[in-house]
């Protein structure tokens, strides 16, 4: 299916997202912990997806999304919330965010998003 | 599958509870955006997982310490030490959480009182929240209803004049929708692909996570006929349910004063940190202690090969010879780096163990009504990290001594003509292949007549014993059992782990722990221990043929005396070594050995705290590096013997555990 690129400081979350995501058959390429490890990996693996944490230390989701899409127009990005984030999801989308997906994460609800966003 | 993650949570639970502590201890000191910042992501972080893990209770309380922070992060709550006591609090109830989940028990603590405490505290001081523009009414959000202004109705004539179409497009959201404000917003950008929006209510420019709706009307003008944008939108996430119709002609008439425009929030400045976290990988104490008896292993069998080799050079001299012997060389050298790097792979700066001390004296000198300053030196000084865990609680008695027995009141210390904060210094450093750790305080000292009094009384020591004892001896009495100094047992020290727990938990980690004090001036706890428990330097002495192997550590100094300098006193042999009288000890007896007769005897000054005694030996072979191999299970433990090693030549020695003969001379 499609080659993710996960983004999330917490390594718990990046395993419960890694772990759904390939249960749903597509492929983790990469994984980062902040949002400038996140510029460097999209660079390099060139992913289809990525998922992108918003609350991070070093460089916060929301800017990640701002530089990756400078340096890719078209990536797809979807963004990992938690409840009390409204604003921030909305300067992401306006950043260039294509969707988001709200934690706790739920199997379905995150491969149907992938699903659209790959649609997209 | 909660039970995979269950590790890596717990693990991350606890370096984020770590950060928290250090950061309400900062944002107590001075108020500064960073680390607000850094606590609201803590909190948010925990909140997310925790949720995900269904630890409900975690999740509550990290939600209304996210509520609070944010408040402060926004400026919309000064930092005060209500706050700052309640962080602490809403801290304290989140590792009586984690405790719980450690043990599996997940509702033995009750938070409701805490999460009570939080909520009433965020409310009673309700803060000005900039609220939304009153335009946005989630009530009004049927289709008719939505007023155009005049310059959405010239945009509207524009976009019919070109062919496009104008629909008022009804979107329900789905009712399990999280976050619907984002999801408004979502649709809405996604509408702007297809067209234009020229009007969308609820009013997405000010929306707050408090409005609740579940439908959301927008204008559209494009070039999608209804049914295709019926179904564009229907495919998007969370949508239930689309309605597309026509505007009517009546909406667009130029002939009304359209409502005042609403204002624009302010986008929210986004924190970076400069926070870089180093490269690393996770990996379980378990393989790491694999790894060291495997190069434990490699560490004997290269002694033997050593053996080997010396025994073939005795007997012949060829080229094969001098080749083991290079090999055997190289390999030592190889093999050094090895156990350095194993070593190095399970040492963590003590950091992660005095991190923890800044709390905990703060919440002491309070509940004690002392002023404190905390000196913490050397943290980053790494130790095994077995041995941070085993230290943990000696030291943190050490601490609660000095700053209950050794730091006075301030109003004490004025009248001693000293400064009314005391200070507590925790030090670390290597020093020669160990690791010292420094308690250090500048309180009353230790009054050696007040300690010999109390020992007296709790018969510890008879009074002629005690007319007998130096100065040292007398402060030493603090390290027999039963011994407690303190006039009034405070619930702080003094709850039973006495000063001999102290002292027999750090030999048992083959360390020492020393003690200076000045009475007036204060005291110095000095705790010496190894780098790593598993591999020690030992000195390979003999009795007869039996080989033993005494503890470097213990080891104060070797000295040899002439039979004659040996003395006996009160039925007690001692020697007088600069003055000060130790007692010797034979263990022939002990390890069955005949006695040699020789003109100087070898004697290692063993040491325990301030206690010396003399070891007799018969010959003195030298140091080595050695591994320490438990003497299985069979044979158990047995009183004086620490464990056994196997040497060079195949053949097995004891290691001697000092501590308990210490113990068995005291008990004579």
């Amino acid at each position: 299916m499609a080659k993710v690129l996960i983004v999330d400081d917490a390594a718990f979350m990046r395993m419960m997202l890694k772990n759904i995501l390939m249960k749903g058959g597509h492929e983790v390429i990469g994984e980062a912990e902040n949002g400038l490890d996140a510029i460097e990996k999209y660079k390099n693996l060139q992913p289809e997806v990525v998922t992108m944490d918003i609350t991070m230390p070093v460089m916060e989701g929301i800017e990640a999304v701002r530089h990756i899409k400078e340096f890719d127009p078209n990536a797809k990005i979807l963004m990992c919330s938690a409840m009390g984030q409204q604003l921030m999801i909305i300067q992401a989308i306006e950043a260039g965010a294509i969707d988001f997906i709200v934690k706790p994460f739920q199997e379905e609800r995150v491969l149907e998003s992938v699903r659209k966003v790959l649609s997209n | 599958m909660s039970f995979d993650y269950r590790e890596v949570f717990i693990e991350e639970l606890e370096e984020q509870l770590q950060l928290m502590d250090d950061e309400i201890m900062k944002l107590e000191q001075s108020d500064s955006e960073e680390v607000v910042q850094s606590l609201f992501r803590a909190a948010h972080t925990l909140k997310g997982s925790s949720a995900a893990m269904g630890f409900e209770e975690m999740k509550q309380l990290t939600h209304r310490m996210e509520q609070l922070l944010d408040q402060v992060r926004s400026r919309q709550r000064p930092v005060t030490a209500q706050l700052i006591d309640l962080l602490f609090l809403a801290l304290d109830n989140l590792k009586l959480l984690k405790e719980d989940i450690l043990r599996n028990d997940p509702s033995s603590t009750d938070i409701s009182l805490c999460i009570e405490k939080l909520q009433t505290f965020a409310e009673n001081s309700e803060v000005s929240r900039p609220t939304a523009a009153s335009a946005s009414d989630p009530g009004e959000s049927g289709i008719a209803k939505l007023r155009l202004t005049m310059s959405d109705r010239l945009k509207v004539q524009q976009i019919q004049e070109r062919g496009q179409h104008v629909f008022w497009v009804r979107v329900s959201i789905a009712s399990d929708c999280l976050i619907k404000g984002a999801r408004a917003y979502v649709i809405h950008s996604k509408m702007l692909e297809w067209g234009e929006v020229l009007l969308a209510s609820p009013d997405l420019e000010n929306l707050d996570e408090s409005n609740e709706f579940s439908e959301i009307t927008l204008l559209y003008g494009g070039t999608q006929s209804s049914e295709e944008l019926s179904v564009l939108v229907s495919g998007l996430t969370d949508v239930e349910s689309v309605n597309v119709e026509p505007i009517h002609p009546e909406e667009t008439t130029l002939s009304q004063q359209p409502p005042a425009a609403s204002e624009k929030s302010a986008g929210e400045e986004v924190q970076q940190t400069a926070k870089i976290k180093s490269q690393t990988i996770r990996v379980s104490v378990e393989r790491l202690d694999h790894l060291m008896n495997l190069v434990g292993e490699l560490v004997i069998d290269q002694t033997r090969i050593h053996q080997v080799e010396r025994t073939q050079r005795r007997r012949v001299s060829d080229e094969s010879v001098n080749e083991l012997g290079h090999i055997s060389d190289h390999l030592s050298r190889i093999i050094g780096d090895l156990q350095e790097s194993v070593m190095k792979a399970r040492m963590l700066p003590i950091e992660q163990l005095f991190n923890r001390f800044p709390r905990m004296i703060r919440d002491l000198s309070r509940d004690l009504g002392k002023e404190i300053d905390l000196v913490i030196e050397g943290q980053d000084t790494e130790l095994d990290r077995t041995l941070i865990e085993e230290i943990a609680d000696p030291l943190i008695h050490l601490i609660r001594n000095a700053i209950d027995h050794g730091i006075e009141g301030p109003d004490k210390r004025a009248d001693a003509g000293k400064n009314r904060t005391g200070t507590l210094v925790i030090r670390a450093a290597h020093e020669d292949n160990q690791v010292v750790i420094y308690v250090q305080d500048d309180g009353a000292g230790i009054d050696p007549e007040k300690i010999k009094a109390s020992a007296i009384k709790k018969g510890l020591v008879t009074p002629e014993e005690a007319e007998q004892f130096s100065e040292r001896e007398a402060i030493e009495l603090i390290f027999r059992p039963g011994f407690s100094t303190a006039a009034v047992v405070s619930d702080v020290s003094g709850r039973g782990v006495g000063m001999d727990i102290v002292r027999s938990n750090i030999e048992k980690l083959n360390g020492m722990i020393d003690i200076e004090t000045k009475l007036g001036e204060g005291t110095c706890f000095k705790i010496k221990l190894p780098l790593t428990l598993a591999i020690i330097a030992g000195l390979q002495v003999k009795l007869q043929k039996q080989t033993l192997i005494i503890p470097m550590s213990n080891i104060a100094e070797i000295v040899r005396v002439t039979s004659g300098e040996i003395e006996i006193v009160r039925g007690q042999s001692v020697i007088l070594l600069r003055n000060r009288v130790i007692p010797v000890v034979d263990i022939h007896d002990q390890f069955k050995a005949d006695r040699t007769q020789q003109s100087r005897i070898p004697l290692v000054i063993v040491g325990s705290a301030e206690k010396r005694l003399a070891l007799v030996v018969d010959e003195l072979i030298g140091n080595q590096e050695i591994v320490i191999k438990s003497l299985g299970s069979y044979i158990g433990k047995v009183e004086g013997i620490a464990g056994a090693t196997i040497l060079g030549d195949g053949s097995v020695a004891l290691i001697l555990e000092i501590s308990a003969l210490f113990n068995r001379i005291s008990g004579k």
